[in-house]
């Protein structure tokens, strides 16, 4: 006969941490060692401290173990470790900010002929669908004895590692708004924003323009944005798989504007 | 083999976890060859997730850890702990695919903020024996299930995934089958917890 007295979160939190004893343990025993649907789903949709060592358990029931480490993938944990790029961010000087935006306003439509000719190349640049169109624009900053001496670049840049990068977003209409980097360690999404209509938005951090240093980073590096009426997780996934090559990446998805910029630093 | 968490090779964990810690570099990188063997296959249980989830699960779960050691309050139950990490990130992938991300997380982040409480508890859980595992998977009647869980858990080449296609079943009926087992395992490891808690307070009223 079943015993009554179902666990609840409660009882397994207070079981956990030894503040059931006695009488009532025994009960919460005498129930438990019986199968009980309702408290398995409960235990099974619960994560507690308790998870690690039943997977332990688990898992050393066979002899095989999993794939070894490997030193790509360890190179990406290490990078992820590095302070966060987005905290990399540096407040660009306000010479720089004016200059940024006099030298991203030139040669625009050039620009964007170009980036529509380079559409068809690698399946990302460019990409608009619906209604949201956006562009990633963006400026080289280079120390220099007299203060950075910034200039605009074009997507294949040559750039050193002690350069940063403005970028500025060009939207056509409201968007939430992203922008990732992709290099060979791996990827990440360095920015969030928003557009509140066409224009053209800068990449800033507390209201300033922000310089994203290129210091510890070699090869060719991609720069994506994504722009959609909204971004969801699983997009900004798709993005990166995209972006990092995976043979089983898809398109972030049929309402997504993506541009790519590319830089090789070295 | 001895379920990780014990013995010798909790204590290497533990002078690795202080090396680590510190910064040093080279225990980090032999904590990751050491677990990643295991974290590899906590996330292969989840048959959704493909090739590429499973490689960020990995790599998020050791970002994680390595960031949240220095809150490791008892450094031998490093495995389990990291194990504990690696199942709440692919947990947390699944449901953002399945949009109930926020409860979920919260929860997660719950379990996880509570890797300090796992040192805390006393023992009997600390080291789940794998007779009780072997006798559980053996009382299974035979069936779907059971064939499930030896393919993965004691055969232990395939990954769920790859087990839903050698079955010819869909991807969720695989990872509910091995979640299923895991609840029933659950129960049994957290009856025996109860027991020993009732036992112990009757030891100590009579002492």
């Amino acid at each position: 006969m079943r015993t009554p007295g179902h666990i609840d979160e409660a009882t397994v939190r207070r079981l956990l941490s030894g503040e059931i004893a006695g009488e009532e343990a025994r009960r919460v025993a005498e129930h438990l060692a019986e199968p009980c649907e309702r408290c398995e789903e409960l235990l099974s949709a619960r994560a507690d401290p308790l998870d690690g060592s039943l997977d332990a358990a688990l898992l050393a029931l066979s002899p095989r173990t999993g794939e070894p480490g490997n030193d790509v993938e360890w190179a990406r944990i290490q990078r992820r470790l590095r302070p966060a790029r987005r905290a990399a961010w540096r407040p660009a000087s306000l010479a720089a900010a004016a200059a940024v935006a006099v030298a991203l306003a030139v040669g625009i439509g050039l620009e964007a002929r170009r980036r529509s000719e380079e559409a068809s190349g690698d399946g990302l640049k460019g990409r608009e669908v619906e209604r949201v169109s956006a562009r990633l624009r963006f400026s080289v900053s280079l120390p220099g004895p007299a203060g950075p001496a910034l200039e605009r670049a074009a997507s294949g840049a040559v750039v050193p590692p002690e350069a940063s990068l403005l970028f500025r977003v060009e939207a056509s209409a409201p968007a939430q708004l992203a922008l990732l980097r992709a290099g060979p360690e791996g990827s990440e999404v360095i920015w969030r924003g928003s557009s509140s209509g066409p224009g053209a938005v800068d990449v800033e951090i507390d209201g300033r323009p922000a310089a994203y240093p290129l210091r510890g980073l070699a090869g060719r590096q991609r720069f994506a944005l994504l722009a959609a009426p909204s971004l969801d997780a699983e997009a900004l996934q798709a993005a990166r798989r995209a972006l990092s090559g995976s043979a089983a990446a898809g398109a972030p998805g049929p309402a997504i504007s993506l541009d790519v910029v590319e830089v090789l630093v070295r | 083999m001895t379920p990780i968490g014990n013995g010798a090779g909790a204590r290497e964990d533990a002078a690795l976890v202080a090396r680590a810690t510190g910064g040093d570099a080279a225990a980090q990188r032999a904590i990751y060859d050491r677990y990643r063997p295991l974290v590899f296959r906590v996330a292969r249980s989840f048959a959704e997730l493909d090739a590429d989830d499973v490689e960020d699960v990995i790599q998020e779960s050791f970002v994680r850890a390595f960031q949240g050691l220095p809150r490791l309050q008892d450094p031998e139950r490093l495995g389990p702990w990291l194990l504990t990490i690696a199942r709440n990130r692919a947990l947390t992938r699944l449901a953002r695919r399945r949009s109930r991300q926020e409860t979920v997380d919260d929860l997660r982040r719950e379990a996880e903020a509570r890797g300090e409480e796992a040192a805390e508890m006393p023992d009997p859980e600390a080291g789940i024996e794998l007779e009780v595992v072997r006798r559980i998977i053996a009382e299974l009647p035979e069936g779907a299930e059971k064939e499930t869980v030896h393919l993965f858990y004691v055969e232990g080449n395939l990954s769920a995934r790859e087990i839903a296609d050698r079955l010819g079943v869909g991807k969720s009926a695989i990872t509910m089958r091995l979640e299923r087992f895991r609840a029933k395992v659950k129960r049994r490891v957290l009856a025996e917890v109860a027991r020993l808690r009732g036992e112990e307070s009757m030891v100590r009223g009579k002492g």
